[in-house]
């Protein structure tokens, strides 16, 4: 493919490495979106645990 | 039934409400519920755990996994979160040249299109690329599914779990002497018609299966005439039931205490979506599980269960 730009009559044709760039740029944000949402909870689970852990909650009532 | 229910931070499980309660509920993002009656500075609190489902159990319109009460289930979700990052990474990735072709490649914006044959660079870049990708998704997975496969050298208690048409039979040999039997029991599906104020529809069985919290079981699974499967979503468990003189065996070790649910899994005749497979697996409790759930020292079963428990209490004190 030479120049990685597309020919076109009149306009400027689209840059095949910008937009795979572009492309992968907003597929690396949006999974970093998603690794905060692992992230937040995989610490409230830890969280919950050194709760329990503590004693500072508990899951079943006194009788 | 037990009489006690759980109440975590003061909120208690709206399948077990107190009886004669009229239980007022408001809804948080989530689904989660809250008591109106509940003092407010327990919502900041509730607030962390909102996507925590409140039981161990399905939930109606369910997106995601059950709440993990073992390791292996822990494992199991974030092993589904590693690859999900990659099937983000590749989705995004792909809709978005997809929609800029369309966009630059519309037939009034470009009416000439270019005859393109090949173009050497790229396909080699779209070959690497995505067998990378499927090596850093095998890293976790192995190691989870190797450690998964590890055999637990010294359980503290061994169950078995007897799958029959359509019910099951849990046994537990270990702490009986050699003139006792080993404590069974039959482990029934209450029926749709019959539960109690509370009780999950389909999921709640006569005898639940009680076992030790925070140590190491194993379970070994075998039928009594067709194939059935033992399955707990909330510990990460499933596990065939094979005709034959065949002995399945799994284990598990629970973190907190709960009740747990969950149903046959393999296919075993008109009644399989009615049987449960571990019939709860019932109270999960602390080395001293025992005083909470037996009916009097002098009951046939308690001592067994207070054999069990003292072995499962030394063993706990010197871990």
């Amino acid at each position: 493919m030479a120049g990685h730009k597309v020919a076109h009559v009149a306009l400027k044709g689209p840059s095949v490495v910008k937009e795979i760039g572009l492309g992968i740029a907003f597929g690396l944000v949006a999974g970093g979106l998603w690794k905060t949402l692992q992230w937040e909870g995989q610490r409230k689970t830890r969280a919950f645990y050194d709760l329990l852990e503590k004693g500072e909650i508990r899951i079943v009532t006194e009788e | 039934m037990p009489k006690d229910s759980h109440a975590f931070l003061g909120w208690t499980n709206r399948r077990f409400p107190s009886s004669g309660e009229q239980e007022q509920v408001s809804l948080f993002l989530g689904g989660a519920e809250q008591s109106k009656n509940e003092p407010n500075q327990m919502i900041v609190l509730e607030w962390l755990f909102l996507t925590i489902a409140p039981c161990d159990a399905a939930e109606p319109w369910q997106l995601g996994s059950q709440d993990a009460a073992t390791p292996t289930m822990q494992g199991i979700i974030d092993l589904h979160h590693d690859i999900f990052f990659f099937l983000i990474l590749i989705f995004v990735f792909v809709s978005r040249i997809l929609v800029r072709a369309l966009w630059h490649f519309h037939y009034k914006r470009n009416p000439i299109p270019q005859r393109i044959v090949h173009g050497t660079t790229i396909e080699i870049l779209r070959t690497i690329f995505p067998s990378i990708i499927p090596m850093f998704i095998a890293i976790p997975s192995f190691a989870l599914l190797y450690s998964m496969d590890e055999v637990v050298v010294d359980p503290a208690i061994t169950i078995k779990a007897i799958g029959h048409q359509w019910y099951r039979t849990y046994e537990y040999s270990d702490y009986n002497s050699s003139d006792e039997q080993s404590l069974t029991f039959d482990s029934y599906t209450i029926p749709e018609d019959d539960p109690e104020l509370g009780q999950s529809r389909l999921l709640e069985v006569d005898n639940r299966v009680v076992v030790p919290a925070k140590i190491d079981l194993r379970i070994i699974v075998t039928p009594a005439d067709v194939p059935h499967s033992w399955a707990v979503p909330s510990s990460g468990v499933k596990c065939d039931a094979v005709p034959g003189r065949r002995l399945n065996q799994t284990s598990i070790s629970v973190q907190r205490e709960g009740v747990y649910y969950g149903q046959c899994s393999e296919i075993c005749g008109t009644n399989h979506a009615f049987t449960r497979a571990p019939g709860n697996i019932g109270r999960l409790l602390s080395p001293l599980w025992l005083s909470r759930t037996t009916q009097g020292a002098s009951y046939p079963r308690s001592k067994l269960l207070q054999r069990a428990a003292g072995a499962v209490g030394s063993r706990g004190a010197r871990q």
